[in-house]
């Protein structure tokens, strides 16, 4: 026994109580007192050497825990039920760990109702809960005292009641859907749950899986409200001891993941049953069928918790492949799979935490969305309306073979005019924006532009250039993490910075830039949720002046009449299903789609007339070729943005696919359209790009002469895939 | 019973000790005397198998008599008894005793006395108080013996 005796000693130790009736003679009373014994947790921090495992007791009443910690007066009264000899001892409560697996005992008895089965050990109903572990639970600081301002663990900031309400959910759920509103902080209740559980030693292991845009800001996060926490964030090449470093929150991505999570069961990310699975922007895993989704809903878990703001974007299939992740999975068990119907929506209530702004937080400035309607003049005017022409004369001369992608197509086309003239520049839009944030920024207010497009000819960077006095940033896709953590940061430091122009597709979603106060959309998106998330960038917490949201629209135009089917089909589905969106592309009829130029649907949907008929790409110029490959990707579900001239080492296109396959997929794109093969020095110099870019993100050389042998050697086994003509044909005719 | 709870300055449970004596013929002695030797016997028990040296010794000042600290038992640690005004027994002459601001009404009786301003144990005792966590620890340790000793389930140990 490990006696500690230099801080403390008896004195007095002669002097003994007197009895009654003999007066001055002294007497020691009898007692039977119980030996001192020691024992702690199983752990390597055991502690004084003697320490061992007190008797394994039952839990014999049900709800016993709860009832413990509430019932102070509730347990004085047991302990005068009766007298009883008992254990005697000392628990070393510093070293527990509540997640250990339970030692081999004899099994008895039933697990205490509400109180999750692996905070205290037991893997089932009959199993045994030791008693150090049964006290390192119920000793352990109350959830509400750490949460409570003056209590003891410190916030840089209180939190506001459904804050508090939302931690107190995540505290005591092993799955919960929390699907606030964009802006409520779900990050931060996420933070903090994490923090008290590893504080109580309930958790020891959390992984989170994040945007790869967002693994900064996240980390600034945990570093702001649990400065304890140690984080490994797992990125780049470093990846093998990123995974393998003591940690208490492994942060990634899930493009990492996806690279990390392969079929061997000893891959970093499968290894081990983590404590919390928590996956931030859950709707990456709408797809069920996406590698991605696969993989998270295969990670060994104890709790999993997912945070979105729309669970909802597309269709119940999206809602039954987030539901599929939450819940805890064992090691080697397959995830259950769930299908639209009465079951999903009863899970779905069970498990979904949803909060509006409008109902928990009445004190955030208010958002003012406006449409603002512009009148196309002049060239703009003209360049419009002959195009609509010209692609209304082309859609009817297809007749029967015309396609759903040939209208869309036309959209796409005549919305990139709406942005600016491609013979002129001129802009309508571009003319108000200017005048607007001339105005906005002159009373100190700063901005954010939205566009879908990227280019610097009708996009981002075209907005960017003609906003110059205003020294905008710009934040689109083809930036690496790095480049766009540095955008990120300069615009929130540096007030001379009064305007950021972002691509919708990558700045929409989890960044705070409560620092500006107005919005542009320069273009309309398909899809309104998208648009939000967009607009809750400012709109959130922390923001203290009215968020003005702008809508350009430009009259008689195809946005004007898209904007209208838009607003039908939105108040519609707002009064069936609260304020989660469709993706209207999706959902928009033939009929709608080629009423737009008042045009009929074909009485059947065949293959593109073309497609069967090799194209006679020698004819084409290098941009041409460009633009059709830019077309057929995008034929295929792909977001393509065009990169300018200079940049990138040759890379001529971007590639995002998010939308079908659920994840957010990266390709840097070569066109080659060389009258020679490709030889392997373009192949390497686009290796070497790769290597600059985020992990996961993946490349493809396309060149209808071919490639030399050596080019195919260097690129085969890798993350680089090269089309030649062949190619080209089998992905035109299907 | 008793327990003997260490927490570290932002409430995380470290160590609990604990044990209960029982006296079979109580009706032989007087009962001023006899729970000066019990709580004399139960505390040295409790220290015998505590492993760290805490900073600062508190206890419930209407569970604890100024003598178990001023007389029984000698610790290099200050000691304080909390406790309300109305429920807080008599002191001794050897103790000082304080009226807390946070919590409000609440004494102190320290032995061997107030720990200085700038002292570790002050801080301590300062920012055990501002969180929240001066009483709120006797409450859980209340817990952790009836887990122990409840409805007679506890067996011994092996």
């Amino acid at each position: 026994m490990n006696l500690r005796v230099d801080w403390w000693h008896e004195t007095n130790v002669a002097e003994s109580p007197r009895a009654r009736w003999f007066g001055v003679f002294p007497r020691v009373p009898r007692v039977d007192i119980g030996l001192p014994k020691t024992v702690s947790a199983p752990s390597p921090r055991a502690g004084p050497a003697g320490h061992r495992w007190l008797a394994e007791n039952l839990i014999q009443e049900a709800a016993s825990l709860d009832a413990y910690r509430n019932g102070i007066e509730d347990a004085r009264a047991i302990y005068s039920a009766g007298a009883y000899t008992g254990p005697t001892g000392c628990v070393d409560l510093s070293s527990h760990r509540l997640n250990d697996p339970m030692p081999p005992t004899r099994t008895a008895g039933r697990s205490p109702s509400g109180t999750s089965q692996h905070e205290l050990g037991g893997d089932d109903a009959g199993q045994v809960i030791p008693l150090w572990k049964r006290l390192a639970y119920l000793l352990s600081a109350p959830s509400n005292l750490m949460l409570s301002e003056r209590g003891p663990v410190e916030w840089p900031s209180s939190f506001f009641d459904y804050q508090r309400d939302g931690i107190r959910a995540l505290l005591s759920a092993d799955a919960l859907l929390l699907a606030d509103d964009m802006g409520l902080g779900k990050t931060i209740q996420t933070i903090a749950a994490i923090r008290i559980l590893t504080l109580q030693g309930r958790l020891e292991r959390t992984l989170l899986v994040v945007p790869a845009g967002l693994v900064v800001q996240w980390r600034k996060a945990i570093h702001a409200w649990a400065p304890e926490l140690r984080v490994s964030t797992v990125q780049g090449p470093q990846r093998a001891w990123q995974w393998a470093a003591p940690a208490h929150v492994y942060l990634t991505s899930y493009e990492t993941l996806r690279e990390d999570f392969t079929s061997n069961p000893q891959s970093p990310p499968r290894k081990v049953t983590w404590d919390a699975v928590v996956l931030d922007e859950a709707q990456k895993i709408k797809n069920r069928e996406a590698e991605v989704s696969r993989k998270c809903k295969l990670l060994p878990r104890r709790r999993a918790w997912a945070l979105t703001g729309t669970p909802l974007e597309n269709s119940v299939d999206d809602l039954a492949s987030i539901l599929e992740f939450v819940a805890p999975l064992e090691e080697g068990a397959t995830p259950e799979r769930l299908f639209p119907g009465p079951a999903l929506l009863d899970r779905h209530r069970t498990l979904q935490l949803r909060r509006k702004k409008a109902e928990v937080l009445p004190q955030l400035p208010p958002k003012l969305v406006s449409e603002v309607g512009l009148a196309l003049i002049g060239a703009q005017r003209q360049t419009y309306e002959r195009a609509e022409r010209e692609g209304i004369l082309r859609l009817r001369e297809q007749g029967e073979d015309v396609r759903i992608e040939n209208v869309l197509e036309l959209i796409l086309r005549l919305k990139q005019i709406c942005n600016f003239c491609p013979a002129t520049g001129a802009s309508a839009k571009l003319d108000d924006l200017v005048e607007r944030v001339r105005t906005l920024t002159a009373e100190g207010h700063r901005a954010l532009i939205f566009s879908q497009f990227t280019d610097e000819r009708y996009g981002a960077r075209a907005i960017a250039e003609q906003l110059h006095a205003f020294q905008p940033l710009v934040y689109t896709g083809d930036l690496s993490t790095p480049e766009r953590d540095t955008v990120i940061e300069e615009f929130r430091r540096s007030t001379d910075r009064k305007v950021l122009v972002l691509s919708l597709r990558a700045g929409g979603q989890g960044l705070n830039l409560q620092e500006a106060s107005y919005v542009f959309h320069f273009d309309r998106w398909w899809n309104p949720a998208v648009e939000h998330q967009a607009e809750d960038r400012s709109h959130r917490i922390g923001q203290v002046f009215p968020v003005n949201v702008f809508k350009y629209v430009c009259e008689d135009t195809i946005e004007e009449r898209i904007d209208e089917i838009l607003r039908r089909k939105q108040s519609l589905f707002d009064e069936l299903v609260d304020d989660v969106s469709i993706d209207l592309r999706s959902r928009l009829s033939s009929e709608e789609l080629f009423g737009l130029f008042g045009l009929a649907p074909p009485a059947t949907s065949k293959p593109d007339a073309q497609a069967g008929a090799p194209r006679d790409y020698a004819a084409m110029t290098g941009i041409e070729f460009e633009g059709h490959v830019k077309t057929l990707l995008e034929r295929r579900g792909w977001k393509v943005e065009t990169t300018p001239p200079t940049k990138d080492g040759g890379v001529d296109l971007i590639a995002l696919s998010s939308d079908n396959l659920g994840l957010e997929t990266v390709v840097y794109v070569q066109c080659k359209n060389t009258s020679t093969a490709v030889g392997v020095e373009v192949v390497r110099q686009l290796n070497g790009v790769l290597a600059t870019k985020q992990p996961g993100a993946r490349a493809m050389v396309i060149c209808p002469a071919g490639f030399t042998e050596e080019a195919r050697r260097f690129a085969r086994g890798g993350r680089i895939e090269l089309w030649d003509r062949h190619d080209l044909f089998q992905r035109e005719a299907t | 019973m008793a327990a003997l709870f260490l927490v570290s300055a932002r409430g995380e449970p470290l160590e609990f000790a604990y044990n209960r004596i029982e006296n079979p013929n109580t009706f032989l002695w007087r009962q001023v005397d006899l729970r000066r030797y019990v709580e004399r016997k139960l505390t040295t028990s409790l220290l015998q198998v505590c492993s760290r040296v805490p900073t600062l010794l508190l206890c419930l000042a209407d569970e604890i008599g100024s003598e178990l600290f001023c007389q029984d038992i000698h610790v290099s640690v200050p000691v304080g008894r909390i406790g309300e005004p109305l429920k807080a027994s008599a002191h001794a002459a050897t103790e000082s005793a304080e009226l807390l601001d946070e919590p409000a009404d609440v004494h102190v009786f320290w032995f061997p006395g107030t720990p200085a301003s700038e002292s570790v144990e002050r801080r301590l005792f300062s920012r055990l108080s501002l969180h929240g966590l001066l009483m709120e620890p006797f409450q859980r340790a209340s817990v952790g013996l009836r887990e122990v000793y409840s409805n007679g389930r506890a067996s011994e140990s092996p």
